[in-house]
């Protein structure tokens, strides 16, 4: 069976397959595999999502860390000039609303290991009496 | 022109792009709403460069809620809209443009992944609150079925794809206009569009043809650490002539699509896939991995590929390229599927979809 399907006239696509496996073929004899080649070369970069959310613990250090660059109180403007108190305001603002989002997206990650654990749960405890 | 009854539609959607599909769609209806006599508006939560004039706030609507006038979400993602269209008065109507599932995006955007994931769950809650909801797929409206929606019909996405008459960007044609065989693909750089595939089966195509090239359109801001692991993956296989792009203007686009000698999908996930149609309206031949609702976009046209054989499918493409006959056949059909979703068609099935709503209350 064709890895591909196009409405074309079938001599042309009996054709076509023939090619296909004679040019793979061929360029697989050509010396190097180009697929074992291609595997050594990309080893596990496209394992992506196999990752889990290791580093968020990190990427919430990194967030709070940027805004505390900025003071939290009022009182922390006290010596800025105007336009310079206007800009950090917006700055915080800005960040904040990104903590706000970031945060939400933390919680509702918690939220999905909890429903996975709750699952896994569920699963245990149905097999135990199947293994006794 | 109608009578002072006509009730008022307004659209509604997250973000208002350039360049943006459902962007686009909602420029389209506002005109055709607008022609037959509704007072129509777009309401965005944010408005992309240069979109300020052409929408406003959401919060803005507020004066204007009505339970005679209709509101008309464009649901793609979740956003503070949601509950906003929930609590109106007014009657409800959304036109679903699907949701990337949230397992692509695991292990490289963890914002992403839960603002897709939650996306789900506000699409479910909308079911008991919309009187109509528009799919722009089968596919899509079966997903809407399965969230729980009562009336469901499809409509395709009312795109005008004679905007791609546009001159193209002298600057990228100087730039690429050598001859070369290029492969291109248009769409944001996302886990689920997969445009690591394209450039293993592109190793493979260089290997074939040395004098080619492979474009790769779309913003890369969605995501950026997948863009950092396409810029590793080109690194590792040593590649040259992989050019990703980033987001480019409507007439840079108009000249990569002009430049392109084959258009290559390899997406995962589709609600749709507009760039499928624009493919087929520059007369490229399509070679697409068959996904969600790709085959029913391409709907026996182009190149439908059942397994990401890479060297088999660069193999395939070769064999397009070489043979002028097997290009025609394929674009001549790919023609019959462009003047289906023409802006003609399109937009007469959708007016009529909002005729019946708004009549359906009688």
């Amino acid at each position: 069976m064709s890895f591909f399907d196009a409405d074309i006239d079938a001599q042309r696509k009996a054709e076509l397959e023939a090619a296909i496996a004679k040019g793979a073929s061929e360029r697989r004899a050509d010396g190097a595999d180009p697929t074992s080649e291609e595997r050594r070369k990309i080893g596990d970069l496209l394992e992506y999502n196999r990752r889990e959310f290791e580093d968020i613990t990190y990427d919430l250090y990194n967030a709070r860390k940027f805004v505390r660059m900025f003071p939290d109180e009022a009182e922390g403007y006290g010596g800025l000039l105007g336009w310079a108190k206007r800009f950090y305001r917006r700055v915080v603002r800005r960040l904040l609303r990104q903590q706000i989002v970031f945060n939400e997206a933390v919680l509702g990650v918690l939220e999905d290991l909890d429903e996975r654990a709750k699952k896994l749960k569920g699963e245990e405890g149905r097999r135990e009496p199947e293994q006794k | 022109m109608m009578g002072t009854q006509t009730p008022q539609i307004h659209q509604f959607l997250p973000v208002l792009d350039e360049g943006d599909a459902i962007g686009n769609e909602a420029k389209a209806i506002q005109r055709l709403l607008r022609g037959a006599g509704y007072v129509s508006e777009i309401f965005a939560w944010r408005a992309g460069k240069g979109q300020g004039r052409s929408c406003r706030h959401y919060s803005r609507h507020r004066a204007l809620r009505a339970p005679e006038n209709v509101m008309l979400y464009h649901f793609s993602v979740c956003c503070p809209i949601t509950a906003y269209f929930a609590g109106a008065p007014d009657r409800k109507m959304i036109v679903y443009h699907n949701i990337t599932p949230a397992r692509f995006f695991a292990g490289l955007d963890e914002q992403v992944y839960y603002i897709t994931k939650k996306g789900r769950r506000e699409l479910a809650q909308l079911a008991n609150v919309v009187e109509c909801a528009l799919a722009v797929s089968d596919y899509n409206a079966g997903e809407l079925r399965d969230a729980g929606y009562g009336r469901v019909e499809t409509v395709p996405l009312v795109v005008d794809y004679d905007a791609f008459d546009a001159t193209p960007d002298e600057t990228v044609l100087g730039r690429y206009d050598d001859g070369w065989t290029n492969l291109l693909f248009v769409g944001r750089l996302s886990p689920n569009k997969k445009q690591e595939d394209l450039i293993r089966i592109f190793y493979h195509y260089k290997r074939i043809n040395p004098r080619s090239r492979l474009f790769l359109v779309g913003s890369a801001r969605q995501v950026p650490r997948y863009r950092e692991v396409l810029d590793e993956l080109v690194r590792r296989l040593k590649l040259s002539d992989v050019v990703i792009t980033g987001g480019v203007s409507h007439r840079a686009l108009v000249a990569y699509y002009k430049l392109a000698s084959a258009f290559v999908c390899m997406s995962e996930h589709e609600g749709f896939c507009v760039p499928l149609i624009e493919a087929m309206r520059f007369d490229l031949p399509v070679v697409a991995y068959d996904s969600s609702a790709v085959a029913e976009t391409l709907d026996g046209t182009g190149v439908l590929v059942r397994e990401k054989r890479h060297a088999e499918i660069a193999e395939l493409i070769h064999g397009i390229m070489e043979d002028d006959g097997l290009r025609g056949e394929l674009v001549e059909k790919q023609r019959r599927r462009v003047a289906y979703y023409g802006y003609a068609s399109t937009s007469t099935r959708f007016m009529e979809a909002i005729g019946s709503f708004v009549q359906a209350r009688g």
